[in-house]
């Protein structure tokens, strides 16, 4: 085995060139006055700091987590299920329903958030062929129905691989011991898929929270989440603050990042061999 | 394992080697469909070098760009050079390498808008025009509105209609100004406060480059554009059937785009070609013709008129009549001041 270590160098040099490296600059960036393009000395500084408290900063987190918990909400909704209707179906038809959703997927998610957006406009295709409009772009509801459309796979598909795996003996005994469907299912089989909840929660919430190019496709631009304002740091305040909105960017980043780490924190917790995760 | 390595390093280094010749390259970054690919062809072709054009689309993206990369030719705002020269990142033109130049005339109007301003000696005038309201035409009540309201009607109107504004902090500012009767480089106090109220008061749509496009399909009434927004879409549709109009207020801001060089060039003498180039009268008028701006030079502006059809009332960016501003870059605190009014009134929407 140890042969082959020497094959994994690419994937540890692409690893540290291209996530390590660049963290390590993010946390650098956000505690300090460095300019990223004109490197050079810098001092240390908690100035930034002040970014995160200002008041537009905290509408935007506050956007980001109140759409976020929306979506993740009807995701589970709809998605748990899903996820068990999915995982009692016969082998053949389950691998045609799980296609049909894991397709999608594999095009690009800007152009599944153009389709939307042609859809949402007043004159569609559906305005075309059954006079229907929804006429719904820059409303929040819009944003909902495509973060919905964008994220449910990834609540379906960690639930529906715990539901998959679930010993049926288990079902069966809670039958024997006269549980009704009911009783089975809230109190044997809900409890059980809590590891696949907590995941399909998580790859919904976190990917919900940092959208940008959604809420301003679908929301017109009306809606700021907290992607919005590191995407305006990063791109079009740069040469206006001297590079200093980098450095706020980077804090923004990093704060999100906290995010990311509970999260991971919380999974590592809940599915220890990240079986739900995919 | 050795042989691996060694077969990998060869690749590799093959790859990275194909497609290098000695020809020698002009690094341009430019806007989008912003020059006409035939002539950058016929300057290869003359000189017997490669044009790596480079695409952008704003100021901001452009400047980052020639902070962190190595070109030769650029095309910016009148703003950003006021910057870049701050930075010391942009060079003089050396007018002694030029030839062409000195046949064509800047536009005496356009002229006096910057005449006096630090960035005449770095720039060569590409292209210019405004910032105007784009409206939905099917409704002929709301022509009446724009064209008897003015910047008012993008302001005053945001409960009725959907209006978009364009989200770069400079040209929502400028717009509020306007629309307060004041100058778009103001830097008083009680006069940014009320740029600032008015697009927080107001429910807009924010967009850049989509603005245009939703006003097409509908999506909005009316949007806050460039000249240069309305023009390409106005080249593009269908004659018959053009459902928007663009309306320019009587006072409003003039954007004038041009070549500048930056500081670490490499191939200084070939871009000062590239520019002779683009300022020979034929290939000032072609280049012209592609992109569909107003181009700054009298002979070349005069010619598209009366041979080119370019009659649009539109097409002067500075009519008799009626009152021009050019922006300044100003300090980096009204800078600041700009982006913070322009998140103030985005998050409040």
């Amino acid at each position: 085995m140890k042969r082959l270590h020497g094959y994994a160098l690419p994937y540890i040099v692409w690893m540290i060139v291209l996530a390590l490296i660049p963290t390590l600059f993010l946390v650098v960036l956000a505690f300090s006055d460095l300019a990223l393009f004109n490197l050079g000395s810098f001092s240390l500084t908690l100035a930034n700091f002040s970014i995160i408290s200002l008041d537009t900063t905290l509408k935007a987190m506050g956007n980001s987590l109140k759409f976020a918990s929306i979506t993740t909400i009807i995701c589970f909704i709809i998605g748990y299920p899903v996820a068990l209707y999915l995982s009692n179906l016969k082998e053949k038809t389950r691998k045609i329903l799980i296609a049909l959703l894991i397709v999608p997927l594999w095009s690009n998610m800007l152009l599944r958030i153009t389709a939307w957006e042609k859809i949402f406009t007043p004159s569609s295709i559906f305005t075309d062929i059954f006079g229907l409009s929804f006429d719904l772009l820059g409303e929040d509801i819009a944003i909902i129905i495509a973060m919905v459309a964008m994220y449910l796979p990834f609540m379906i598909f960690p639930i529906f691989s715990v539901l998959e795996k679930l010993d049926t003996k288990l079902i069966e005994a809670a039958k024997d011991l006269g549980a009704n469907d009911f009783q089975t299912f809230f109190r044997v089989i809900f409890p059980l898929s809590a590891g696949g909840i907590v995941s399909g929660t998580i790859m919904t919430f976190l990917p919900s929270m940092t959208a940008f190019a959604l809420p301003q496709r679908i929301g017109l631009g009306s809606t700021t989440f907290i992607g919005n304002i590191i995407e305006s740091k990063f791109r079009t305040e740069i040469m206006d603050f001297n590079g200093i909105s980098i450095n706020q960017g980077s804090m923004i980043s990093l704060f999100l990042m906290l995010f990311s780490i509970t999260a991971f924190i919380l999974i590592v917790k809940f599915d220890k061999e990240g079986e739900t995760l995919i | 394992m050795k042989k691996i390595f060694s077969l990998l390093i060869v690749v590799l280094i093959s790859v990275l080697t194909i497609g290098c010749t000695t020809k020698s390259k002009l690094y341009v970054v430019n806007w989008g469909d912003y020059m006409d690919p035939v002539l950058i062809k016929a300057f290869e072709d003359e000189y017997g070098v490669e044009v790596e054009l480079e695409l952008v689309d704003s100021n901001e993206a452009m400047a980052s760009r020639i902070q962190t990369g190595t070109y030769d030719l650029a095309v910016f705002s009148e703003y950003m050079v006021d910057k870049l020269i701050d930075q010391n990142l942009v060079q003089e033109i050396n007018y002694d390498l030029l030839t062409n130049e000195t046949g064509l005339t800047v536009i005496p109007k356009l002229y006096s808008l910057y005449s006096d301003s630090e960035i005449v000696p770095y720039i060569i005038p590409y292209a210019w025009g405004t910032i105007g309201i784009m409206y939905d035409n099917d409704k002929p009540e709301l022509k009446t509105l724009i064209e008897t309201q003015g910047w008012a009607a993008l302001f005053e109107h945001t409960d009725e209609y959907n209006v978009g504004m364009y989200d770069s902090s400079r040209d929502a500012v400028a717009a509020a100004l306007l629309y307060n009767g004041f100058n778009v480089n103001s830097e008083n106090i009680s006069e940014l406060a009320a740029a600032e109220a008015a697009l927080v008061n107001a429910n807009f749509r924010w967009g850049t480059d989509e603005l245009r496009g939703w006003v097409i399909e509908e999506t909005l009434d009316m949007a806050l554009v460039y000249s240069g927004d309305y023009f390409s879409e106005y080249y593009l549709a269908d004659a018959e059937n053009i459902t928007f109009d663009f309306y320019v207020p009587e006072t409003t801001n003039v954007w004038l785009d041009s070549m500048v060089i930056p500081k670490n060039a490499q191939n200084v003498d070939l871009a000062h070609k590239f520019i002779d180039f683009f300022m020979r009268e034929a290939n000032a008028l072609a280049n012209s013709d592609y992109i569909g701006y107003a181009p700054c030079y009298e002979e070349i502006y005069d010619t598209m008129v009366s041979e080119y059809e370019y009659d649009d009332p539109n097409f002067d960016p500075y009519p008799e009549g009626s009152y021009r501003q050019m922006y300044v870059y100003g300090t980096d605190e009204r800078s600041q001041r700009l982006t913070a009014i322009l998140l103030a009134a985005k998050i409040n929407d």
